[in-house]
């Protein structure tokens, strides 16, 4: 009662329950979250790989696109609230909309 | 006058627009740290080059969150006057005063050098000072200045006449090699639909005294106090 938790008091809060969820068989889940380009938006550093693996003899590899890969880790057992946090963190701050777009995969950890 | 230039970790023009500000326009000025809460009076705000968090993640992507942030946009708001200058202009980009987004450089290469940039737009508190079709040469350095925006964006912009500078030859015409980071439409600065909120790759704080090697930036910085004394 009266004031809210200081930072560093909530900070230990959180991990006493991220050991919580943690221990006693609980699972935690993994977020992965793959960041790509979108299709319309040109790749200069895909391109160069493309053309470094066209000198090293690769014909075969038409194309590439590369982009970012994150694993979240989250203190949660619930698939459902996992996916909506990672989209909502992907959302906010892993991907930028207006040139990226996001793919997330969900598995216990 | 007073400018406030505000200062993330990893700016580093920070200094030279207060610089600019103080010792070459003559005005008031004070650095802003970014966990500050107020713009301390400033009358214009300058988002400066550099790497603000380090430019982790994206450009400008994590520095669109720092709490002074939030005074920013709502000064902007109100109508104030925002240059984001570089990083400045990427941060302004990412936090969606601006609209598009900034790419890699076409040829990936951190191109820094003197550029020409033409005046498109004179009706901004940045470029009022200027003549329609004036060209500067300013230098730029930066590693994702590919300006983007979907084509429906772009449309918009030019209808609204938002593109402020344009890469250009000396001459002041549109020619391919004259863009050096691969932007569409040549685009080196634009402004929102209101026009008080600027960005522009190109750095005018670094090309406003002679012993910098030019002074072709001083008329975006005199456009700023000129458009403060006729408001």
């Amino acid at each position: 009662m009266g004031h809210p938790p200081t930072p560093w008091a909530l900070r230990a809060l959180m991990r006493r329950r991220a050991d919580m969820l943690g221990g006693e068989g609980m699972r935690r889940m993994r977020a992965r979250v793959f960041v790509t380009l979108k299709p319309s938006v040109f790749d200069p550093q895909g391109r160069t790989i493309a053309d470094a693996l066209h000198s090293l003899g690769y014909d075969k590899v038409e194309d590439v696109r590369q982009g970012k890969y994150f694993e979240l880790d989250l203190a949660t057992t619930e698939m459902a609230q996992a996916r909506e946090l990672a989209a909502e963190v992907a959302d906010k701050l892993l991907a930028n909309p207006v040139i990226e777009s996001y793919r997330i995969e969900i598995a216990e950890s | 006058m007073k400018f406030g230039v505000i200062v993330f970790p990893g700016s580093n023009c920070d200094r030279d627009a207060d610089h600019a500000a103080t010792q070459v326009l003559g005005q008031a000025s004070e650095l802003i740290w970014h966990k500050d809460t107020d713009l301390k009076g400033a009358d214009a705000v300058i988002l400066p080059g550099g790497f603000a968090h380090g430019d982790y993640l994206r450009t400008g992507a994590m520095a669109r969150f720092s709490p002074i942030m939030r005074e920013v946009m709502a000064f902007a708001d109100r109508g104030g006057p925002v240059l984001g200058i570089c990083n400045g202009f990427q941060i302004l980009l990412e936090s969606g005063l601006l609209p598009g987004a900034m790419l890699r450089n076409r040829g990936l290469k951190y191109r820094c050098e003197h550029v020409h940039v033409r005046v498109e737009q004179t009706d901004t508190p940045f470029t009022c000072g200027a003549e329609a079709g004036q060209v500067l040469r300013i230098p730029i350095g930066h590693g994702e200045g590919n300006y983007f925006a979907p084509p429906d964006v772009l449309q918009m912009l030019e209808a609204n006449r938002q593109v402020v500078l344009r890469y250009t030859a000396p001459d002041g015409q549109l020619v391919d090699d004259a863009n050096p980071n691969g932007s569409v439409h040549a685009i080196a600065g634009i402004c929102n639909e209101r026009r008080n909120v600027v960005g522009m790759m190109p750095h005018p704080e670094r090309a406003c005294e002679p012993a910098l090697g030019g002074v072709d930036g001083l008329v975006i910085l005199e456009s700023i106090v000129k458009a403060f004394a006729t408001a």
